[in-house]
């Protein structure tokens, strides 16, 4: 049901996060399952600001100036984050405080949470899990 | 070489350090700066105003003129006006006794110095577990405020929203504001608990129009509101989700009755908030459990000192009833430090304690009201299925947690180290009161003592604890002459 878990590999890292920096669009080709985007939840109406451009998994997607990470995700449609470590079950952003952590991802190398990160132009973002 | 240990400055010590810049941390920062005192205040939020002021995005124009952002831009406003310290981006991960706090920015870690500190670092939501709360598009109810105040964004199309308190009516009022829609709203409270809090409600008349209003606008639209109503399963189906309700008795336990559902894409569930009680169980002040205040929370005076000396504590951090009283206690907490520290005379001290201890009680009246609204409930939690995750970052099921107790585990410490419940990157945030009631109803103690507090209590990368240290850069002593 959870589509294609072939991103699994990806998942199994990470003796250094500067793995992730290497990584090319090519080799995170297999874990287009974590950011396959659904029909995007809705921006609340009237929200305007400056369009800031970066990339999830190696897909190009566009957020509005004043977004955190996960709200610009979860803009474009990508409600999955990550996989738990354990089970290997999709994860996605659940307290929205900073809490959970179950939003974090790999932003330019380093690991962080999505949902308390405020996104830049050109960022390059990757599923992330905590080993 | 520059290890990561070693803080990257010193600054003088302070005379009080707060964590926390919520209402609780802000005004206790600024009644103590009033007093003449050097405050630090830090906060990992990148403005001041916490969980119920936090500032609006920067694109939404329209939440810019709600009651709660006008009330958080006064308080930034006057916060930039104080001589107040303010660090924002920095998440606090450590606190020693003496005082000395260690926190996380981009730009690395940093220590600061301080002779006393208050923590306020407010509360953090409840979810009972329940199968499916593990899939992506299911969200915390007090996280969807956080999404319509401050991110710009609904949680999805079509919503089901499901819990207790007053957070279901505000999320769905906002939701329906924002353009959004809708399924229904799912109350674990029977009607009937709601009117007998009605006359301690009632000391807030301006907040008790805001529900009606909210209220209102459901009627308005038709959204089908399912009083003494749980959120029974989620599953997933395609791109949608389908969440079942079931009926629920005075007690919150699940009964047989017609369980509707709801094909949406988005599911927001919250069952009340938890004192956030990192600082002082990691500090090992002592704590009591307050059932109809959210659970554990520090030990206090009439003046917010715990039994440490130095170590204060304000806000929902403290016991959950609400943001007016966070900002009125803040303030007694910050004048109480700074007598504490020679800075205000006793005589003074009274003088201006006086009238706001009598808007604090004022004031908490209304938000224990609330908080015992959102109280977690033995049953609900007795109901949980066995194959149910309960601790989300291992994957812990309340089966495997049933088990450990049965082999004889006591206390949530062992439960930590037997199943790996709360040894996740949430450290036991979000599992820990649950794990905490699951034990209690299985052994017939209660309360069980919290998990203990240990550092670094928010997740640190590995290459802050290392540094850029290179094993060529260490220098190796000359060897010992023979
Ligand atoms: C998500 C959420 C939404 C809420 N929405 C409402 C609402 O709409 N209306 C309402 O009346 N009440 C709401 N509440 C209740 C709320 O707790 C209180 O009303 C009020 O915000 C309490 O104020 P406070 O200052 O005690 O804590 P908070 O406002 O929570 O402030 C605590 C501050 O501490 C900071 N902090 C915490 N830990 C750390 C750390 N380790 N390092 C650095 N900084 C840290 C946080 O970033 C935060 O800014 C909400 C609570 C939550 C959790
Ligand atoms: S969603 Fe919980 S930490 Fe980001």
């Amino acid at each position: 049901m959870f589509c294609r878990y072939i991103y699994r590999i990806p998942f199994v890292y990470e003796a250094s996060p500067k793995m992730k920096k290497n990584q090319t669009e090519e080799t995170v080709g297999i874990c287009a399952a974590a950011g396959r985007p659904q029909t995007g939840p809705r921006r609340k109406t009237g929200l305007a600001g400056e369009k800031l451009a970066f990339s999830f998994n190696g897909q190009r997607v566009e957020g509005v100036a004043g977004d955190s990470v996960a709200a610009a995700l979860l803009a474009a449609g990508y409600t999955t984050l990550r996989e738990s470590p354990r089970a290997g079950t999709p994860r996605g952003p659940f307290c929205w405080m900073g809490v959970c952590q179950e939003c974090t991802v790999v932003i330019d190398g380093v690991r962080r949470p999505a949902c308390r990160t405020s996104l830049a132009a050109g960022m390059q973002i990757f599923p992330g899990t905590i080993a | 070489m520059k290890t990561a240990l070693e803080p990257a400055t010193l600054p003088a010590p302070a005379d009080l350090i707060v964590i926390g810049a919520g209402p609780a941390g802000a005004e206790a920062a600024m009644s103590a700066a009033a007093q003449g005192l050097r405050v630090l205040l830090l906060d990992e939020a990148v403005a001041a105003g916490g969980q119920v002021y936090r500032a609006p995005h920067a694109g939404d124009k329209k939440s810019a003129s709600s009651p709660e952002a006008v009330a958080g831009n006064d308080l930034r406003a006057r916060l930039e006006a104080s001589t107040v310290e303010c660090h924002f981006g920095e998440t606090v991960w450590s606190v020693s006794p003496g005082f000395r706090v260690d926190s996380l920015s981009a730009q690395g870690t940093r220590s600061w110095h301080g002779r006393a500190l208050i923590t306020a670092t407010g509360a953090s939501e409840r979810v009972v577990p329940f199968p499916g709360w593990t899939l992506p598009g299911v969200i915390g109810l007090a996280g969807a405020t956080i999404l319509l105040k401050s991110q710009g964004i609904l949680p999805g199309r079509r919503t089901l929203i499901a819990g207790c308190g007053p957070l279901l009516l505000a999320v769905a009022a906002g939701i329906l504001a924002a353009g959004g829609e809708v399924a229904a709203v799912a109350d674990l409270s029977p009607r009937s608990d709601w009117l007998r809090k009605f006359p301690r409600l009632a000391s807030r008349p301006d907040l008790l129009l805001r529900g009606a209003g909210w209220l209102a606008s459901l009627k308005r639209t038709g959204v089908p509101v399912f009083s003494a109503h749980t959120l029974k399963e989620v599953v997933r189906d395609g791109d949608q989700l389908v969440a079942t309700l079931q009926p629920v008795d005075g007690a919150r336990r699940p009964v047989t009755g017609p369980e509707p559902h709801f094909a949406v894409d988005a599911v927001t569930v919250g069952h009340g908030l938890v004192p956030g009680t990192d600082v002082t169980r990691l500090l090992r002040a002592r704590h009591h459990y307050d059932f109809a205040q959210g659970g554990w929370a520090p030990d206090l005076d009439g003046n917010f000192r715990t039994n440490l000396p130095g170590l204060y504590a304000v806000g929902d951090g403290t016991g959950i009833a609400g943001a007016a009283t966070a900002s009125l206690n803040g303030q007694l907490a910050g004048l109480a430090a700074a007598r504490d520290l020679g800075a205000l005379a006793d005589t003074v001290h009274e003088q201006l304690a006086a009238r706001l201890e009598q808007q604090a009680a004022k004031a908490g009246r209304f938000g224990r009201a609330m908080a015992e609204l959102m109280a977690l409930r033995p049953a609900q939690v007795a109901a949980i299925s066995p194959e149910t995750v309960v601790c989300r970052c291992e994957d812990v099921t309340r089966a495997e947690i049933d088990s450990a107790i049965e082999d004889g585990a006591r206390t949530v410490n062992q439960l930590k180290s037997w199943t790996r419940c709360g040894m996740g990157p949430c450290q036991g945030r979000m599992c820990g009161d649950v794990a905490t009631a699951l034990m209690a109803q299985a052994t017939g103690e209660a309360p069980v003592a919290p998990f203990t507090g240990r550092t670094p209590f928010r997740p640190l990368p590995i290459s802050q604890f290392a540094g850029d240290c290179d094993y060529g850069d260490i220098k190796l002593p000359p060897p010992a002459p023979l």
